[in-house]
C-alpha cells in the first residue's frame, strides 16, 4: 500500500527552485530522506504535510489529492507533522500546548483528549515536565514537545523533519524505539542528517539534492554504492576523495581504492558520500 | 574616579573599526528597507502638498523641508528600531554573545549606520530644493533650516535604536512614532491656533522638533525670527542623548559619560537660547520693514507702472506685471490708471505670532484707512510676500487684474469714494433702521445717514461696468480665465439644489470671488454674482469679438447708470432668472437648507448701497 | 461552520486568548485613553475627532499584532484552518476593542453645540472600524510574505503609512477629513465604507490556507492519475538512481 506519492514536483521561491522535478513514494514503514543542506527535503516534507502547495507536479496522500479542500482536510486528520523549527506559545505548559494542538486536531471530548495528551507526552519521555512552561524547557525538550504533538491521535502518516536534532543519545535511542514500534503499522517519513538513524530505522531511503531525488532504495542498497571504494590504510591516502584518521589510529579512505588495499564493508554514510560525489566531499571537508 | 560602574570594552581603535564595518553593512540595509523608502516617498509627497500652490520662496520653503522630512525621520525611527531589535527577534543575540565584539559595539554600529539615513535624507532634501529651483524661486535658503530634517532623521533614528535596546518588541517603534508626532502636534499647536500677534507667546513651540513659525496663518516668514542655529544645537543634543541612552544599555564608559554631559549641555544651551524672545532691537528692525518699506525696497518702472519689491523678491516683478500689462492692451489709453504703484507689503491682517511689536502692527492697520500710506490708495496696488503657483497663480493674478480693471471702468475702491446720495440715505433708512435698537436709531441716522457722508462699502450688482471689469480681469491671463471658470463651476448662479438630499441653498447675490477677500479693497466692493457669471459667459466667446464690441461701446458700458440688461442685449446673452422666480419654481419636495426660508437678494443688500 | 468546528470553539477560546500577545494592544489602549481624555476635554468637535483618530491609530498598531501566532509553523498542518483560528482571535479581541472604543467615545463624545456638537458617532465609528480592519488586513498581508508568518512587524508601520497617505491625499479625495463642516466629509465616509469592504476582503483572502492550491492548478490537474513508482514494498536491490545523480560526479 502506498500512502504517499509525489511525481515531478516543482516548488519555486522566486527564482529558486526548491523542488525541481522530485519524485517520492512512501508506504508503510519508515522512509528516510537524506540530502545536503538546501536539497529540498524540508520543502518536500512541508508539501506532504499540506502546509505548502506545489507549483507543478502530482501529489497524492492516502490516494487523495491535497489540492481539493475536502481531501486536504481528510489528509490533515490522518497525519502528524513535526516541523524542522517548531513554534510554541511559550507561556503554555507542555501539557497545555499539546492539548491546544489536540483541540485543533478536532479532539473535542475533554477526558479522551487529556488521556491522549498524557499518552504522547509519556511516549516522548516528558511525563515529568508536562506542567513546566515551554519557556522553561531546554531546546531538546521543546523538540520532544513538538514530536509529542505530531504523535497525537496515532496518525497514519507521520512526517518528521529532523526529529533527532538536539536530542541526547538516550533520547535518540528512545526515539528509535518509539519509531520502530510505530513504523510497524504506520507510514513515517523523516528527514535527517544522521545516516546512523537511517541505517537503524528506515526500510527505504531517498537521497535528494538540488530539489531532485538521486536515489531511492533500501539503506543497504545505498551502502552498496560504495562497495569497493572504502579501505583502511596506515597513512593518509592522497588519491582518496576523503581520508580521515579513526580512533584506532588508521586512516579510513573513500575513493578509488588502490590495488591490494585493505577494503572494508561500506556504511550508509559511505554510500551517501559516494552518491553525492565531489559536492559531498567539499561539504564534508 | 567616576562613580558609575565601568565595564570592560575592547580597545578603542578596534571598537571603532568593527563599529564602522557593521555600519557599512547596516547603513545600506537601513535605507533599502521598505519603511524607509515609504517614508522618503511620503516626505516628498508632503513637501509637494506644502509648497505646490505657492511660487517658491527659498527663505520660507526651507522651513518646509524640515517638516516634510519629519515623515522620513519617523520611518527611520521604525526602520532603525527593527534593525536593532532584529537579533533579539531572530534569537541570534545568543549567537553574537559568544563573539569578541560586544553588543555595545553592535549598537554603536547601528548608531553609525544612521549616517546613511542622514545621507539619504540630504538627497531627499536635495530633491525638494531642486523641485523649488525649477520654478524660478526667490530668496536664499538658510543652512540651519535645511539641517532640521536630516538632524531629525538622526535624532529619531537614535531614539529608535535606544528603544530597541531597552525593549526589542517590534511594536515599540510604531508606538514611539505616534507618541513623538502627538507631542510634536501638541507643541506646535500654539503657532497654528494662536490668534493675535504676540511675538513671545509661541516661544515654547521651539521645544518641538520642527516649528512652522512663519509658515502658518499667512504670517510672512520675514516677520518671524527663527533661532535656527540654537534649534539645530538643541536637536544635536537630543540626538546625542538618545545615542548615549542606547549605548548605556551595555554598561557605561567614560566617553559615554562625557557624551552625556555634552548632550545635556547642548540641549540646555540650545533649548534655553531658542526660548529667549528676540531683542527689542531686532523686533524694531522688523517693524521698520513694514512701516518704511521705501527704505528697503527696489523700484522699477514698466509701461507707466512703478513696481517696488523687497530685494529678495525683485524677480517677481515680472509675475506682478504680466496680468496688468496684458489688461492694459484691452483698455483704451485714456482709461488706463495713471501713476499706478505696485508695492510689495507684508500686510498686518494675518492671525498668527510674529516678532513685530504690537504697536507697529496697530500703526500699519491705521495706515490702511482712507488715503493711508500702505493700502487702499487708488494708485497703489499692494502685493504680498506670496504668489500662486500652477492653478493657484490665477487667484493672485486676478487680484492685480481686477484692481486695475475696476479702476479702468471707474468702479470706486476707496472708502472715501463711497459717498451717499439722497436715494442711498432713503434706502438705508428703510432697510437698516428698523432692525436697530430705538435708542441708537436717531444718533445713527443723524451721524451716518446723510447725503454726502461716506459709507463703508458698495455694490455694483446690476451695473454693466461690473461685467466689463470682471471680463477684463478674467481674460488678462490664461490663469485668471481658468480661475474664473473654476469659481463659476464651484459656485453656480442662484439656488443650489441638492436633489439627493432634497435641499436647496443660496450663496447670495455677491460675487463668489472669495479668494480675493484677503485684500481689504475687495471686501469693500461687491461686484455681483449675476455679473460674475455673465462675465464667465463672455469669456467663453472669442476674445477679439468681445473686445471689439467692448471698445466700440466703452463709454456706454462703463457708465455707472448703464445697467446689466443693456450689456446682455448688446452681446445677445440670455438673462438669468431672478432668485424670486427660481424660488417660485422649486419642486415641493425640496426644502431650504438653512432655516425655513431663503433670503432674497434684497435682504442680502440691506445696508449695502450701489457704487456711484 | 461545521458541527466539529462548533464543538471545538468553546475549548479553543481560553487557549486562543492565552496565545494572543496582548502586550502591544494593552500598551496602545493604555497610552491612547489618557491622550483622548486630555485632548478632548473642552475642545471643539473637530479636535476631539482628531484625538479619537490618533487614539485609534495607536490601538491599530497594537491590533496589528493580534494575528501573530508564534506556533503557526507547528499547527499549520492541522484540520482547523487558518481562517478559523484568526476568526477566533478577532472574535476574542472584538469585545475588548469595542469596550475601548466605547470608553474613548464616552470621553470625547459629549460635545456641546457651542463646540460644534453633537459628535458624529456613526461616522467616527466607521472610521475606527475601517482603521482596525486595515491594520488587520495589513498584518495578514504581511504575514503572507514574511518567512516566519508574523505580520505585526510590517503591519504596524503599514498602518502608519496608510494613515499618512489618507491625510496627504488631495483634499477632495482625502479619507481623513479635518472638519465635519468640510463639504467632503460625507464623500470621505462613503469611501470609508469601501475601505471596510476592501480591507475585509483582503483579510479573508490573505487568511486562506497557505497549503491550498490555486484554482488554475486544480483545473489543470483535474482528472490526473498517479501510478505508484514501486509496485511492491522495498526489497534489497530494488534501488533506483536518478539521472541527475550523475551531475557533479567525475
Amino acid at each position: 500500500m502506498t500512502n504517499v506519492l509525489v511525481s515531478g514536483a516543482v516548488k519555486r521561491f522566486g527564482r529558486t527552485r526548491a523542488l525541481d522535478g522530485a519524485s517520492f513514494e512512501a508506504g508503510p514503514g519508515i522512509t528516510g530522506l537524506l540530502g545536503p543542506n538546501g536539497a529540498g527535503k524540508t520543502t518536500l516534507l512541508r508539501v506532504l504535510a499540506t502546509v505548502m502547495s506545489l507549483n507543478e507536479g502530482e501529489i497524492r496522500v492516502f490516494g487523495r489529492d491535497p489540492a481539493g479542500h475536502r481531501d486536504r482536510l481528510e489528509i490533515r486528520r490522518r497525519l502528524g507533522y513535526m516541523p524542522q523549527e517548531p513554534g510554541f506559545h511559550k507561556n503554555f505548559t507542555a501539557f497545555e500546548f499539546v492539548d491546544y494542538v489536540a483541540i485543533l486536531k478536532e479532539m473535542t471530548h475533554r477526558r479522551t483528549r487529556h488521556d491522549e495528551v498524557h499518552r504522547v507526552l509519556v511516549a516522548v519521555g516528558l511525563e515529568g515536565a508536562q506542567s513546566k512552561k515551554i519557556k522553561a524547557l531546554s531546546g531538546g525538550m521543546r523538540r520532544r514537545v513538538a514530536l509529542a504533538q505530531a504523535l497525537l491521535g496515532e496518525p497514519e502518516l507521520l512526517i518528521l523533519d529532523e526529529p533527532t536534532a538536539g536530542l541526547d543519545p538516550e533520547q535518540r535511542l528512545r526515539f528509535r524505539e518509539t519509531m520502530s514500534h510505530l513504523g510497524a503499522d504506520h507510514s513515517i517519513v523523516l528527514s535527517t542528517h544522521q545516516t546512523e538513524d537511517v541505517a537503524a530505522l528506515c526500510s527505504r531511503v531517498v537521497v535528494m539534492n538540488h530539489g531532485r531525488n538521486l536515489f531511492s532504495g533500501t539503506p543497504r542498497d545505498l551502502a552498496e554504492l560504495a562497495r569497493g571504494a572504502v579501505w583502511l590504510s596506515e597513512e593518509r591516502a592522497h588519491g582518496a576523495r576523503l581520508s580521515y584518521r579513526t580512533g584506532e589510529g588508521r586512516y579510513r579512505n573513500i575513493g578509488t581504492a588502490p590495488d591490494g588495499a585493505d577494503q572494508v564493508d561500506p556504511t550508509v554514510e559511505d554510500g551517501y558520500l559516494t552518491l553525492l560525489g565531489d559536492e559531498a566531499f567539499v561539504e564534508a571537508a | 574616579m567616576s562613580t558609575l560602574a565601568l565595564t570592560r570594552w575592547p580597545s578603542r581603535s578596534r571598537t571603532r573599526s568593527v563599529a564602522f564595518a557593521l555600519a557599512r553593512r547596516e547603513g545600506p540595509r537601513l535605507i533599502r528597507s521598505p519603511i524607509f523608502i515609504a517614508g522618503a516617498v511620503l516626505s516628498l509627497g508632503l513637501f509637494g502638498l506644502l509648497t505646490w500652490q505657492q511660487a517658491p520662496v527659498l527663505h520660507r520653503d526651507d522651513v518646509s523641508t524640515g517638516g516634510a522630512l519629519l515623515l522620513l525621520a519617523a520611518a527611520t525611527l521604525i526602520a532603525a528600531n527593527l534593525a536593532t531589535s532584529r537579533a533579539a527577534r531572530d534569537g541570534s543575540d545568543e549567537l553574537y554573545s559568544g563573539i569578541v565584539s560586544s553588543a555595545g559595539v553592535r549598537t554603536l554600529g547601528h548608531l553609525l549606520s544612521l549616517l546613511w539615513a542622514v545621507g539619504a535624507s540630504l538627497v531627499v532634501g536635495g530633491i525638494m530644493i531642486v523641485y523649488l529651483l525649477i520654478d524660478s524661486p526667490v530668496g536664499v535658503p538658510r543652512i540651519p533650516e535645511l539641517l532640521v530634517g536630516p538632524l531629525c532623521v538622526l535624532l529619531l533614528g537614535a531614539l529608535g535604536i535606544a528603544l530597541a535596546r531597552w525593549n526589542p518588541h517590534p511594536a515599540v517603534g510604531p508606538f514611539a512614532v505616534v507618541v513623538v508626532l502627538a507631542l510634536e502636534v501638541l507643541l506646535i499647536q500654539p503657532i497654528v491656533r494662536l490668534n493675535g500677534t504676540n511675538g513671545t507667546a509661541a516661544r515654547s513651540t521651539w521645544l518641538a522638533l520642527w516649528t512652522p513659525l512663519g509658515l502658518t496663518n499667512g504670517v510672512p516668514s520675514e516677520l518671524a525670527i527663527r533661532p535656527s542655529w540654537w534649534h539645530a544645537l538643541y536637536l544635536c543634543g537630543l540626538g546625542a542623548l538618545f545615542g548615549v541612552i542606547a549605548l548605556s544599555r551595555h554598561g557605561t564608559r567614560r566617553t559615554q559619560t562625557l557624551a552625556l554631559v555634552g548632550a545635556s549641555a547642548a540641549i540646555l544651551l540650545g533649548g534655553v537660547a531658542q526660548l529667549q524672545a528676540p531683542s527689542a532691537e531686532a523686533r524694531r528692525a522688523l517693524g521698520h520693514l513694514l512701516t518704511d518699506p521705501q527704505d528697503h525696497q527696489v523700484c522699477e518702472e514698466r509701461v507707466g507702472v512703478t513696481y517696488c519689491a523687497y530685494p529678495a523678491y525683485v524677480p517677481w516683478v515680472e509675475r506682478w506685471a504680466t496680468p496688468i500689462e496684458n489688461l492694459f492692451d484691452d483698455v483704451p489709453l485714456s482709461s488706463r490708471p495713471q501713476n499706478l504703484v505696485v508695492r510689495q507689503s507684508f500686510g498686518s491682517y494675518f492671525e498668527g505670532p510674529t516678532d513685530v511689536p504690537h504697536v507697529t502692527l496697530r500703526r500699519i492697520e491705521r495706515q490702511a484707512t482712507p488715503r493711508g500710506a500702505a493700502y487702499g490708495s487708488p494708485t497703489l496696488l499692494p502685493v504680498g510676500a506670496e504668489w500662486g503657483r500652477g492653478k493657484m497663480e490665477g487667484d493672485y493674478e486676478m487680484r492685480s487684474a481686477l484692481f486695475v480693471a475696476m479702476q479702468a471702468v471707474g468702479i470706486p475702491q476707496e472708502w472715501s469714494d463711497f459717498v451717499l446720495t439722497a436715494d442711498d440715505v432713503a434706502y438705508l433708512k428703510r432697510t437698516l433702521l428698523p432692525s436697530m435698537p430705538k435708542a441708537r436709531r436717531e444718533t445713527f441716522a443723524s451721524r451716518r445717514l446723510r447725503v454726502g457722508a461716506h459709507w463703508d462699502s458698495c455694490h455694483t450688482s446690476g451695473q454693466a461696468r461690473s461685467v466689463v471689469a470682471l471680463w477684463l480681469a478674467g481674460q488678462a491671463t490664461a490663469a485668471t480665465e481658468s480661475m474664473m471658470e473654476r469659481v463659476a463651476a464651484e459656485s453656480p448662479y442662484g439656488l443650489l439644489i441638492d436633489e439627493r438630499a432634497g435641499t436647496v441653498a443660496y450663496n447670495g447675490p455677491l460675487s463668489p470671488l472669495y479668494p480675493l477677500n484677503a485684500t481689504p479693497i475687495f471686501e469693500r466692493v461687491n461686484l455681483g454674482s449675476a455679473e460674475f457669471h455673465y462675465a464667465v459667459r463672455l469669456l467663453e466667446r472669442p476674445n477679439d469679438e468681445v473686445k471689439t464690441t467692448l471698445l466700440a461701446h466703452w463709454g456706454e458700458l462703463t457708465d455707472p447708470d448703464t445697467d446689466t440688461s443693456t450689456l446682455l442685449t448688446m452681446f445677445g446673452l440670455e438673462p438669468f432668472p431672478t432668485i424670486e422666480a427660481q424660488l417660485a419654481a422649486l419642486p415641493s419636495n425640496i426644502t431650504p437648507l438653512y432655516g425655513d426660508r431663503i433670503s432674497t437678494p434684497d435682504q442680502y443688500f440691506a445696508g449695502v448701497v450701489p457704487c456711484h | 461552520m461545521s458541527l466539529t468546528r462548533l464543538r471545538q470553539t468553546p475549548s479553543l477560546l481560553l487557549p486562543t486568548f492565552r496565545s494572543i500577545g496582548w502586550g502591544p494592544l494593552a500598551g496602545a489602549a493604555f497610552l491612547a485613553l489618557p491622550y483622548v481624555w486630555d485632548q478632548a476635554s473642552q475642545a471643539p468637535v473637530d479636535k476631539r475627532i482628531m484625538a479619537l483618530r490618533v487614539g485609534t491609530v495607536l490601538v491599530c498598531l497594537g491590533a496589528a499584532f493580534l494575528l501573530d501566532d508564534p506556533a503557526e509553523e507547528s499547527i499549520g498542518h492541522l484540520p482547523t484552518s487558518l481562517q478559523m483560528r484568526r476568526l477566533l482571535r478577532i472574535v476574542i479581541a472584538l469585545p475588548l476593542l469595542a469596550a475601548w472604543w466605547a470608553i474613548a467615545l464616552e470621553l470625547a463624545g459629549d460635545v456641546p453645540v457651542a463646540l460644534g456638537g453633537p459628535m458624529p458617532a456613526g461616522d467616527v465609528t466607521l472610521e475606527a472600524t475601517g482603521l482596525v480592519l486595515v491594520a488587520l488586513a495589513c498584518a495578514s498581508l504581511a504575514s503572507r510574505f514574511s518567512s516566519d508568518r508574523t505580520g505585526g512587524i510590517a503591519g504596524a508601520p503599514s498602518v502608519l503609512v496608510l494613515a499618512a497617505v489618507a491625510m496627504l491625499l488631495p483634499p477632495d479625495k482625502r479619507l481623513i477629513v479635518g472638519a465635519i463642516s468640510d463639504a467632503h466629509w460625507h464623500g470621505a465616509h462613503e469611501a470609508w465604507r469601501w475601505v471596510l469592504v476592501v480591507a475585509g476582503l483582503t483579510l479573508v483572502w490573505t487568511s486562506r490556507d497557505p497549503g491550498r492550491y490555486s484554482l488554475s492548478w486544480r483545473l489543470r490537474r483535474s482528472g490526473a492519475t498517479l501510478r505508484p513508482i514501486l509496485a511492491a514494498p522495498a526489497e534489497p536491490g530494488s534501488a533506483t538512481r536518478g539521472t541527475s545523480g550523475k551531475r557533479g560526479r567525475k
